[in-house]
């Protein structure tokens, strides 16, 4: 097995405070990962971090071997917390511009997954619901066939049905070689599709684990571990 | 990566504009009608309907190409350091593919307002006798223009001209890269920075003209001068600074662009 | 068809037991070719590699058997099979046994409710 991501004291301040605390990680690729902590915990840093859309304090931080730019941008998806879709654009517009940009880009998988859910691509991003836009991303991000998916608080805000499907699309959609890695604080709804969890409090990594072993050594789920790490 | 940069962003950005052209064209071209029902260009100086009818079309005008170049600008930042920089900034292109192949659209519209806005202001004021004229006449000058022969003077204000929308484009650009490092109005801080470069850059204009000035000072220190040496003079003194601010133009953008690439390499400051 | 499945114990152990339970039910008949990981990863909403290791264990009990190229198959052994179901009845009424006996049935009271009850059932 390869390593897909490595940080070694990483650390990542913005003026005085402290968001990552020199964060040593090493996560192996073809796992579905959890990242878990609490909010403001520094889940969407560490993202951010990876996805070179910011840059370290101290300490390195390489995917796959190189330092994040153009090269690690190749082989990341990432799904930021909040949309960042044009809403004057069409669907169509988006396929063409990941079919453009990314090379590993799936049109015929995203085009049946639009199909699937009955959204037309000719339809401008604004006459979508929220849930549907939501929905849009997720398919543009998972139709890549990337080496680490990035998926930043993948099920906030949505309500069940839409949680299901989101979660069927991140597993039908997975390959083995690949690693996704999910931020959330919602640990109970995801805690059935990981391989292995890395909490994190306060910038710094306080735990990391592979799920079925914490199950059967300690007889807790996730979240009960979760809910006992984090106890106030 | 360029290419796809460039095809993009003019994708995106040049419905809207090639609308407000047409309409704005439109405007000219109605009010041209209205101007010649009140008896044509001759009646600028009779009719006050006429002149009303001019000034809007010219207001007209001048809204589409100041709405052209702050929408380009508005464009790169909401693109690149709102929210849909989460999409443009994780692309695999580099900070010098994103500068350059969005420039290019605006810098190619800013070409086209600046042509348009000519052709849009020849409808109104030029008598069919005098377009003939300025059409038949047009090759010639651009010719003298653009010949290797032309004066010194005219080859810098060619260059300038030309570089003009380079400069316009990347002063925007690192107006927005500069207001993204703010927390929070961000766009309003953009707007902010554009403004100060803008007050400064006129600072650094008078500056220039009056380091050109000495060469002025001597038409008045020696009354005995003739005719053909004063205008000697005046010509040095106007070719200096422009060729000085041509320099300092250059020298400027080149700061701008390596500035806006520093910060979109690493100083992003998304939401 | 979401599967049940309780986030306090290991979730391949739990995939592992429904594959089972589906085999000695007659869901899957001996012999036939199991759905692909994938598919039934997708079936009980978890991820592949958890369900590739709930099927690596049938493997290892001789239930299921991979053939290189073409997928998992149902072993032919109906005898195994047989065993099996055996052993899973007699342990879920071991169970329920012991529950009846935490409510103060002895093993005879709990056979003759059982048969009372079958009876009103029947009428």
């Amino acid at each position: 097995m390869s390593t897909i991501l490595e940080c070694s004291g990483l650390t990542k301040k913005y003026g005085s405070r402290t968001a990552l605390n020199h964060v040593d990680l090493k996560l192996e690729s073809g796992r579905i990962i959890g990242l878990l902590g609490p909010n403001g915990s520094g889940k969407s840093t560490l993202i951010k971090l990876i996805n070179s859309l910011l840059s370290p304090t101290e300490g390195s931080l390489r995917i796959n071997g190189h330092e994040p730019g153009l090269e690690t941008k190749k082989i990341v998806s990432y799904l930021p917390e909040r949309s960042y879709l044009d809403e004057n654009q069409k669907v169509s517009t988006y396929l063409s511009y990941f079919k453009d940009f990314y090379e590993d880009f799936d049109t015929v998988r995203a085009m049946d997954m639009l199909r699937r859910l009955n959204i037309d691509p000719a339809l401008r991003i604004k006459t979508l619901s929220k849930g549907t836009q939501e929905k849009v991303q997720l398919i543009l991000v998972m139709s890549r066939r990337a080496q680490l998916y990035c998926l930043d608080e993948p099920i906030a805000g949505v309500d069940p049905a839409a949680r299901d499907y989101i979660l069927a699309t991140i597993i039908n959609n997975y390959s083995e070689d690949a690693s996704i890695l999910i931020s959330t604080h919602l640990i109970a709804d995801v805690e059935n599709i990981l391989d292995e969890v890395v909490f994190i409090r306060d910038g710094q990594i306080c735990m990391q684990a592979q799920v079925d072993e914490v199950r059967l050594k300690q007889g807790l789920s996730i979240d009960s571990l979760f809910r006992e790490v984090f106890k106030c | 990566m360029l290419k796809k940069v460039f095809k993009h962003e003019w994708h995106t950005i040049s419905p809207l504009l090639l609308a407000i052209h047409i309409i704005g064209l439109s405007v000219a071209v109605i009010c041209r009608i209205g101007i010649n029902l009140m008896g044509g260009v001759q009646s600028f100086n009779s009719s006050i309907m006429a002149v009303f009818l001019l000034i809007a079309a010219i207001i007209a005008i001048g809204c589409v190409m100041v709405f052209t170049y702050f929408y380009t600008g508005y464009r790169f930042y909401k693109s690149v350091f709102a929210q849909q920089g989460y999409l443009t900034n994780t692309l695999p292109v580099t900070a010098d593919q994103l500068i350059w192949g969005k420039g290019f659209t605006g810098v190619i519209w800013l070409t086209i307002t600046f042509l348009w806005a000519m052709i849009a202001f020849m409808i109104l004021v030029l008598s069919y006798h005098d377009a003939g004229e300025f059409f038949s006449e047009l090759p010639r000058v651009l010719a003298s223009l653009f010949s290797p022969g032309a004066p010194a003077i005219t080859r810098a204000a060619v260059i300038s001209l030309l570089l003009t929308p380079f400069f316009m484009i990347i002063q925007l650009y690192v107006s927005a890269a500069v207001g993204n490092l703010f927390t929070g109005h961000k766009l309003l801080a953009s707007a902010g920075v554009y403004l100060g470069l803008y007050f400064l850059q006129q600072i650094a204009g008078i500056v220039i003209m009056c380091m050109a000035a000495p060469h002025l000072k001597t038409l008045t220190s020696r009354p005995t001068i003739n005719d053909s040496a004063a205008v000697t003079v005046v010509y040095n003194t106007v070719n200096y600074s422009l060729i000085a601010a041509l320099i300092f133009s250059i020298l400027l953008s080149v700061v701008f662009y390596f500035l806006c690439r520093y910060v979109l390499n690493h100083r992003l400051n998304l939401e | 068809m979401a599967w049940n499945l309780d986030s306090n114990r290991p979730i391949y152990v739990q995939l592992a037991e429904q594959v089972q339970r589906d085999i000695i039910s007659g869901l899957y008949q001996p012999g036939t070719k199991l759905p692909s990981v994938r598919e039934l990863a997708s079936q009980a909403k978890v991820n592949p590699n958890t369900m590739q290791k709930a099927l690596t264990e049938l493997e290892h009990s001789g239930l299921v058997y991979s053939q290189r190229t073409s997928g998992r198959f149902i072993t032919e052994d109906k005898e195994m099979i047989e065993t099996l179901k055996e052993q899973l009845a007699s342990s879920q009424i071991q169970e329920f046994l012991e529950k009846m006996s935490c409510m103060g049935f002895q093993p005879q009271d709990t056979l003759h409710l059982i048969e009372k009850i079958l009876k009103e059932g029947q009428s």
